[in-house]
């Protein structure tokens, strides 16, 4: 699904990330783990073609991102909350990225009801713009507003993070769900080792830009993972 | 801590804006825009002195001064209550720490003195007060004057916090003025003039000092108990709850996905504080031909007709186009990762400025009074602007990288900010272009021919669009990457 191939990024003479190679298969749900400044979010933004690597390039489903934009269209992502429109009401924003995406209104609408347990009645019809809500919910608005559509690759960064805990043990569900039902190739990164081994089947962990394990997860891989982030 | 530290802030806050990371000839440019302006406003006062002293020279020029100043006040009334910032937005860093909420609060009232409302008595009054003192008048009379009319302005600075956006003050100014406006059409009594007396009768009595000083002081203290009293997270400091505003652009449901982009966009422009400031202003355009059309000095050169002509029905296009990938500034990276060209981006951009230029001609048919010839111009106008003059306005967004926050209100120099060298390349084209499409044809052909040229270019615009909109798009995404790195700043 998605191929790496020598990507390396710089600010001023610093090399951030440096990925010789690295393929994700189609369906495999791909977890990110590493520290802060480890390159994670680089990493998505380089993939969603947000940035310009100094080297290297990202395919995705053999379309290279920087050069032409068919990739989106079977793509979606949150990363932050840049991903919102804070002027819309949630509905109309998921209208939004429907017709963007070719879900028609009243699609999007039936399609709505099986999150219903996951918003707890705090985000639909509540007559509020999306920049008047709490953080968590505004976050939970751009999570499934990633799932809109069908896409073949959802890119999540911190997904668990400003949510509180039925609310990530509820998204947990969805997103083991999708897998389970799907091709869906899932890329989740997060700072939850807990939380993302449960959910991943590939776990990459990445240290100052360059990846230091690529585990296939078992019962083994939280604990290997805890080891790593004591020292 | 103490004041000083705070100021040492502000100082930095000011100059480690993103606004000033930009060449340092557009600093210095920016420097001798705002001194070459201040020079101005510093002359305007003594040039109206003068003028009126020979206009009227029966007649007590300090007197109509006077009335002039009232009018000064009511706008400056109006500007403060939609415009003055509310000082305590970026208090909340500050209550947690050891300082008195006494310092703080004070801090705070007194760093409200420094919005731009309250330069006018420096730049306007002060000038004034000295030509007085040079043309006779007495000093302790001229300063008591000047001092008068600071301390009326600074009141009216705590008056617009106290007041706080209550209807019920707009109102009544508004009742102030159309009873002042009656009253002074169709009774011997003036508001203006009673106004103008009442000062002429401060300066002659100093001792009124004592009062208007005591009414400021006492304006400060009850700003200050009135923020004392809301000094908590959920009432003053709090935002104010907003409710949703149903636009009924639900038809635009049936055009697809561009119909999708304009109801956005749509929703843009009235929802957020930002662009309403700017539709203001793009209104204000639709009437730059009142004050060239009614001119003889100006109605019949045919250059000034084509210029003003494209102000009137461009005006938003103008305000709007220049900024157009900043507008979406705040989710820019969504569009980016969205199922979406730059083509269909800059294409609904586009109708949405030619339904604008489109409203702004149903509007200025009034325009019709000075003749259908002064029509002629509007229209031919109008025609440019939608087939080339939203080109260029797009062409020239390309470049503008500065992100906007859609929802808070624009600083007095907040366009100055924006200022490149590019930018001021465009204005070129933007102004000149259909002057000399115009004057080209007019040269050789005459008045006719320079209608059917201007609107000539703005037709071969619209059926060119899929053309030029490609290569601007090409443009776009050439600077994608810039752009992004620049609206993720904010």
């Amino acid at each position: 699904m998605i191929q790496i191939e020598k990507l390396s990024k710089k600010y001023e003479d610093k090399e951030v990330l440096n990925i010789d190679q690295l393929t994700i298969q189609k369906g495999e749900s791909f977890g990110l783990v590493g520290n802060n400044g480890a390159g994670k979010t680089t990493l998505f933004n380089l993939i969603l073609d947000l940035i310009k690597p100094n080297e290297g390039q990202v395919i995705n489903n053999s379309i290279t991102v920087n050069k032409s934009e068919d990739w989106k269209k079977h793509t979606s992502a949150f990363i932050d909350e840049n991903f919102l429109i804070g002027y819309l009401t949630p509905e109309e924003y998921f209208y939004f990225v429907g017709e963007l995406r070719g879900v028609k209104k009243s699609q999007v609408d039936s399609w709505l009801l099986q999150f219903e347990g996951f918003f707890k009645g705090e985000v639909l019809g509540q007559k509020k713009y999306i920049r008047n809500l709490s953080k968590g919910n505004q976050k939970k608005i751009g999570l499934i507003a990633a799932f809109l559509g069908h896409p073949e690759c959802v890119i999540l960064d911190e997904p668990f993070a400003n949510l509180d805990p039925s609310s990530q043990i509820r998204f947990k569900e969805i997103v083991k769900k999708h897998i389970e039902n799907t091709t869906t190739t899932f890329l989740i990164s997060s700072h939850d080792l807990n939380h993302i081994t449960e959910v991943c089947n590939r776990i990459v962990l990445l240290e100052k830009g360059v990846v230091l394990k690529d585990l296939t997860t078992d019962s083994d891989t939280f604990a290997k993972l805890e080891s790593y982030f004591k020292t | 801590m103490t004041i000083l530290k705070f100021w040492q802030l502000e100082f930095k806050a000011f100059f480690r804006a993103p606004q000033w990371e930009v060449a340092a000839i557009a600093k210095i440019f920016i420097g001798l825009m705002v001194l070459f302006m201040f020079m101005y406003l510093m002359a305007l006062g003594p040039g109206i002195y003068y003028i009126l002293k020979k206009m009227f020279p029966n007649h007590s020029t300090i007197d109509l001064i006077n009335q002039g100043v009232f009018f000064l006040f009511l706008i400056e009334c109006v500007a403060r209550f939609f415009f003055q910032q509310p000082p305590s937005t970026h208090i909340q860093s500050w209550i947690l720490l050891p300082i008195k909420k006494r310092t703080l609060l004070n801090n705070l009232l007194l760093r409200s003195l420094l919005s731009p409302y309250n330069f006018t008595p420096w730049l306007l009054y002060l000038p004034v007060a000295v030509v007085r003192v040079i043309e006779g008048t007495f000093w302790t009379t001229s300063g008591t004057w000047f001092i008068h009319l600071l301390c009326i302005t600074l009141i009216l600075n705590y008056l617009i916090l106290l007041v706080n956006k209550s209807n019920r003050f707009f109102i009544s100014i508004l009742i102030l003025t159309v009873l002042g406006v009656g009253l002074e059409f169709y009774t011997d009594f003036s508001l203006t003039k009673t106004f103008a007396r009442g000062i002429e009768w401060l300066e002659q009595n100093p001792i009124s000092l004592l009062v208007t000083s005591a009414i400021l002081f006492l304006m400060y203290k009850l700003a200050y108990q009135y923020l004392r009293a809301r000094f908590y997270l959920d009432l003053g400091l709090a935002k104010k709850p907003e409710k949703v505003r149903q636009l009924g652009f639900a038809f635009l449901g049936g055009y697809g996905r561009l119909g999708a982009f304009l109801k956005n966009d749509l929703r843009l422009l009235f929802r957020n504080t930002r662009p309403k400031q700017d539709l203001l202003v793009s209104f204000m355009f639709l009437f730059y031909g009142l004050l060239f059309f009614s001119m003889e000095m100006y109605n019949t050169n045919s250059i000034i007709l084509v210029f003003a002509s494209v102000m009137i029905t461009g005006g938003f296009s103008f305000t709007y186009g220049q900024k157009v990938p900043s507008w979406d500034s705040e989710y820019y990276a969504l569009l980016m990762t969205q199922n979406l060209t730059y083509r269909e981006y800059l294409d609904s951009k586009w109708w949405l400025m030619v339904v604008f230029v489109m409203i702004s001609l149903i509007v200025s048919t009034f325009y019709l009074f000075f003749g259908w010839n002064i029509f002629l111009y509007v229209v031919s106008g109008a025609l440019y602007n939608m087939g080339i003059g939203c080109y260029i306005n797009l062409y020239s967004g390309a470049y503008y990288h500065l992100p906007i926050k859609l929802n808070v209100k624009a600083g007095a120099f907040a366009n100055s900010k924006a200022f490149s060298l590019t930018q001021l390349l465009f204005t070129i084209p933007k102004l000149g272009l259909p002057v000399l499409i115009f004057f080209m044809a007019d040269f050789f052909m005459g008045e006719s021919a320079g209608f059917l040229a201007l609107s000539a270019s703005g037709i071969l615009g619209m059926v060119t669009k899929k053309y030029v909109l490609n290569h601007i798009a090409k443009i776009y995404s050439h600077r994608k990457y810039k752009t992004i790195e620049a609206f993720l700043k904010n």
